[in-house]
């Protein structure tokens, strides 16, 4: 029945005289891709999250554009000709979809640079921007090139020890900066561990830093002032959420620094 | 408890708890040799901590259970079972995830009233000499709620990360926790565990019913109401630092009683110890364990009194009617 009650909802919305035409992104990491290869008077929507300065990078950017909360409804109200997700959709958001006249993309959750740079590619194809999508790809490519060729022992940090894993995205990007991310049982790591074996640098995410909650506490524990014994470069922790091309510019940055 | 049997007891927990400032000794031995002053940071700004408020949470556990157990006169109540630990969890989350008081006092605050709220709650509802399975509804009704709150106040978060953040603290751990937590939650605890020991006698004679005990010139509902404050200033203050750790404030009493006549006054210090010494036990389980990462004590706690929860329930099946 509620099932029912969407479709109508929806049909009536597909009904609806107004414009058409256009991508709305239900997720930040693809509202990310969006304002990146789609033009500007292309995008009718992005996930509410884009809008908040704390989490992404883009947010004035996101801002110019209506917030949705990442439903097949939300996204309907717009009408757009593309739906660009990550992760799962089943075959009824595609039929939802159909059903405004929009086409569903579902990006997969990416696990490598390779993964990013086709995500980018796609969304370039289905909106029609393959020479945007392309120089991100190019940018990519000569991070790759240019890549350091030894790596210095590190960590990535965030609170409460969070850390990544040598073979996750987050490590092939730090790989770029010229940064070996250490491995840690379970990717989170103890203030005693730090202490009595500190990597040679600390890559402290910066992620809501001004915002208590019990992680953020644990940075600001008195034991992690001995952690600054190792050197330490904070980040920009929200390019890390999607690890996508915006952490290129950070990527950059981190080499820079390093080289210093 | 006999003298000998208490000292005993004092002994144990001494040695788990010098244990637990030790070990592992490797690393801590190596840095003493060649960065002593890091050692020391170390021995004092992390694991003093964390084996003191592995001691103060499970003897508060312990303590107010038997108080908790005593003042129900029903052994399947005790701080997580009647949503204590719940509520003490939702007022941490509401105080630091909305209200932005996210210090080590803000944090027991929010703790202290929540668990306040659900114990209060919890007699409204289940009344003050319930049924086994009148308390237990009146817990599991009160723990949904609870839950449900706390997942609504993360839900309405600024942090979209904040439900990951809270279901790692609320599983419990006494890692990297600082000599400021501690502090705070022994003030609460602290003073907990002085309220419960002037209740002693007299939840041993409540024990015998109400009537008696006020014809002995006990007032039972303020010791009602005692036993409440206690409970709920001590179990707040320590899952505000700790995260809610279940199963220590049912086993630790349960236990006790047995050692003390089934005298449910007498149990409190004994569940105390215990209770102590359960937490001490279950976190050098967790530290020591060679699985390649720390386990949430929490799930050690649930796995040793898990089974014995399903036993008290078992034997209680035949004596009430649902």
């Amino acid at each position: 029945m509620a099932a029912f009650a969407f479709a109508s909802a929806i049909s009536l919305l597909a009904a609806a005289p107004g414009a058409t035409g256009g991508v709305v992104s239900l997720n930040l990491c693809t509202d990310e891709l969006v304002l990146l290869v789609a033009r500007p008077d292309q995008v009718r929507g992005v996930s509410y999250l884009s809008h908040l300065p704390e989490e992404l990078a883009l947010w004035r950017q996101a801002r110019r554009y209506p917030a949705n909360d990442g439903s097949m409804l939300a996204a309907a109200a717009r009408r757009p000709a593309l739906v660009v997700t990550m992760g799962s959709a089943g075959r009824d958001q595609a039929r939802l979809a159909a059903a405004v006249g929009a086409r569903l993309l579902v990006l997969p959750y990416p696990a490598s640079l390779a993964d990013i740079a086709a995500s980018v590619r796609r969304v370039g194809r289905a909106t029609g921007n393959v020479g945007r999508a392309e120089a991100i790809v190019a940018s990519m490519r000569s991070a790759v090139r240019n890549a350091p060729g030894g790596a210095v022992d590190a960590m990535w940090l965030d609170g409460a020890g969070r850390t990544l894993s040598p073979s996750s995205l987050g490590a092939a990007w730090l790989r770029l900066a010229g940064l070996a991310q250490r491995s840690v049982a379970g990717d989170q790591v103890t203030l005693e561990a730090m202490l009595t074996r500190p990597p040679t640098v600390v890559v402290q995410s910066r992620y809501r830093a001004g915002q208590m909650s019990s992680a953020t506490g644990w940075l600001r524990h008195p034991a992690a002032r001995r952690v600054a014994r190792a050197r330490t470069l904070p980040t920009d922790g929200r390019r890390w959420t999607c690890a996508g091309p915006t952490l290129l510019p950070e990527i950059l940055r981190l080499r820079r620094a390093l080289a210093r | 408890m006999t003298r000998g049997a208490a000292l005993a007891a004092v002994g144990a927990l001494a040695l788990l708890f010098a244990l637990s400032l030790l070990l592992p000794a490797g690393d801590l031995l190596a840095l003493a040799r060649t960065d002593a002053p890091l050692a020391a940071t170390i021995l004092f700004e992390l694991r003093l901590p964390r084996a003191a408020l592995a001691l103060i949470y499970g003897a508060t556990l312990g303590a107010s259970g038997a108080a908790v157990q005593a003042l129900f006169a029903n052994p399947l109540a005790s701080p997580d079972i009647t949503g204590t630990s719940s509520g003490a969890a939702l007022g941490a989350v509401v105080a630091a995830y909305l209200l932005g008081a996210t210090g080590p006092f803000g944090f027991t605050v929010g703790g202290t009233v929540g668990a306040g709220a659900a114990l209060a709650l919890l007699l409204a509802l289940a009344g003050p000499r319930a049924e086994a399975a009148t308390l237990l509804l009146a817990g599991v009704a009160i723990s949904a709620l609870a839950g449900a709150a706390t997942a609504l106040a993360l839900a309405l978060a600024p942090s979209p990360f904040a439900f990951y953040d809270a279901f790692q603290w609320l599983m419990g751990s006494f890692v990297d926790r600082s000599l400021p937590q501690l502090a705070v939650a022994a003030c609460g605890a602290g003073v907990a565990l002085a309220l419960l020991a002037t209740q002693v006698a007299r939840l041993d004679r409540l024990a015998l019913g109400e009537e008696v005990a006020q014809s002995i010139g006990d007032d039972p509902a303020r010791t009602r109401a005692v036993v409440i404050a206690a409970t709920a200033l001590g179990v707040g203050a320590c899952v505000a630092v700790c995260g809610a750790v279940g199963f220590v404030g049912l086993v630790a009493p349960v236990i006790a009683r047995a050692w003390t006549g089934q005298h449910p006054g007498r149990a409190v210090w004994p569940a105390a110890a215990l209770g102590a010494a359960l937490m001490l036990g279950a976190d050098l389980l967790v530290r020591l364990a060679p699985l390649g990462r720390a386990l949430p004590v929490g799930v050690v706690t649930a796995l040793i009194g898990a089974p014995l929860f399903v036993r008290l329930v078992v034997k209680s099946r035949g004596r009430v009617a649902l």
